[in-house]
């Protein structure tokens, strides 16, 4: 027996870094162009996802990657009813999804027959920031009644995305959330970051939103058999 | 706890360089974490064991290097070194971002291999 040191030199989340790569890759080949939102618990995702795939109806075809901490199916079922062709990842108490619960999922849906695939990542404004998981856009949903503070305290979430969306606007006149406050500490993390706000409930700013899919994904055409 | 998902990358890690290497066991892991890797170390240790279980890295001792980080001030913009208070030195502000010191890494591994 001889021992030895081997110098290894790689980052502990390599691993899931390559899987991710791999990911984005197959989502590439098929042509889905791919969202993971993140989000605080309560900050909205699953009524953007529904709103979103109401709004988009007819112009492109939506999957979707539910994950929750427990088998509860509730938001998987609203996003299905909404017309989406869903998967409902458990992660069995885990806080955040990884790219390799991504890749198992994926395998569930038909990505030649999605033009859009939305992951709702688990709500947490913490770990999810860190595990890449091979998805175009990295989209966080902030939300008016969590207060105007959260870009200074949860720094790394609000520096690792390319979208901002803050919803519950028309909540404004009734909770403290400084747009001002909010927008400065969100400008010093990353700048110019693309922002939608809008309420889920009245609808106002959706449709910007909309536009902006719209413009990032594309409708495949449809295969003549 | 991301702390399991992150015991689980380094274990896998490992795992293949001792694997590649042609090694029948793994006796220790070094890894470097850093001050505002947002690891800790504790937990790490916490799920070591069990996640080696039946596989090579089996009974492998799981050694830190620690290394300090750097933090910027967003309000005046200056850059200071970590430590207990967060608190830029120079405007007393506390809206600060880490600079230097967010990785965490495999240094090396040490290996028993068949043979001499």
């Amino acid at each position: 027996m001889t021992v030895k040191t081997i110098q290894v030199s790689q980052n502990v989340l390599s691993a899931n870094r390559e899987i991710a790569e791999h990911n984005r890759a197959k989502l590439n080949a098929a042509g889905v162009v791919t969202l993971n939102l993140m989000a605080s618990p309560g900050a909205g995702k699953t009524s953007l996802i529904e709103r979103t795939i109401q709004g988009l109806e007819g112009r492109l075809r939506i999957g979707m990657i539910n994950s929750d901490t427990s088998p509860a199916a509730m938001d998987a079922e609203r996003a299905e009813r909404a017309g989406a062709v869903t998967v409902h990842l458990n992660t069995a108490g885990r806080c955040h999804l990884d790219a390799g619960m991504v890749r198992d999922a994926m395998d569930c849906l038909p990505l030649r027959d999605i033009d859009l695939l939305l992951i709702e990542n688990i709500g947490n404004l913490v770990c999810p920031a860190s595990w890449r998981l091979g998805s175009h856009w990295n989209v966080l949903i902030a939300s008016t009644p969590e207060g105007d503070d959260k870009p200074y305290k949860y720094p790394r979430m609000y520096s690792g995305v390319e979208a901002l969306v803050i919803n519950k606007t028309d909540l404004l006149p009734y909770v403290s959330f400084d747009l001002d406050h909010f927008t400065r500490g969100v400008e010093a993390l990353n700048q110019g970051l693309r922002t939608f706000p809008l309420s889920c409930r009245s609808g106002t700013g959706l449709d910007l939103w909309f536009d902006w899919i719209a413009s990032i994904a594309v409708r495949k055409a449809t295969m003549a058999l | 706890m991301h702390e399991l998902s992150v015991v689980e990358g380094i274990r896998d890690l490992a795992l293949r360089n001792a694997r590649s290497a042609g090694a029948a066991r793994i006796l220790s892991v070094r890894v470097v974490i850093a001050e505002f890797s947002s690891y800790l170390e504790g937990a790490l240790a916490m799920f070591w064991d069990e996640v080696c279980g039946a596989t090579e890295a089996a009974g492998a001792r799981l050694d830190f290097v620690r290394i300090p980080g750097e933090l910027l001030c967003l309000n005046c913009s200056k850059s200071f070194a970590g430590g207990k208070d967060l608190r830029c030195p120079e405007c007393g502000s506390e809206w600060v971002k880490p600079i230097i010191g967010q990785e965490c890494y495999i240094e090396s591994i040490e290996v028993e291999t068949a043979g001499g």
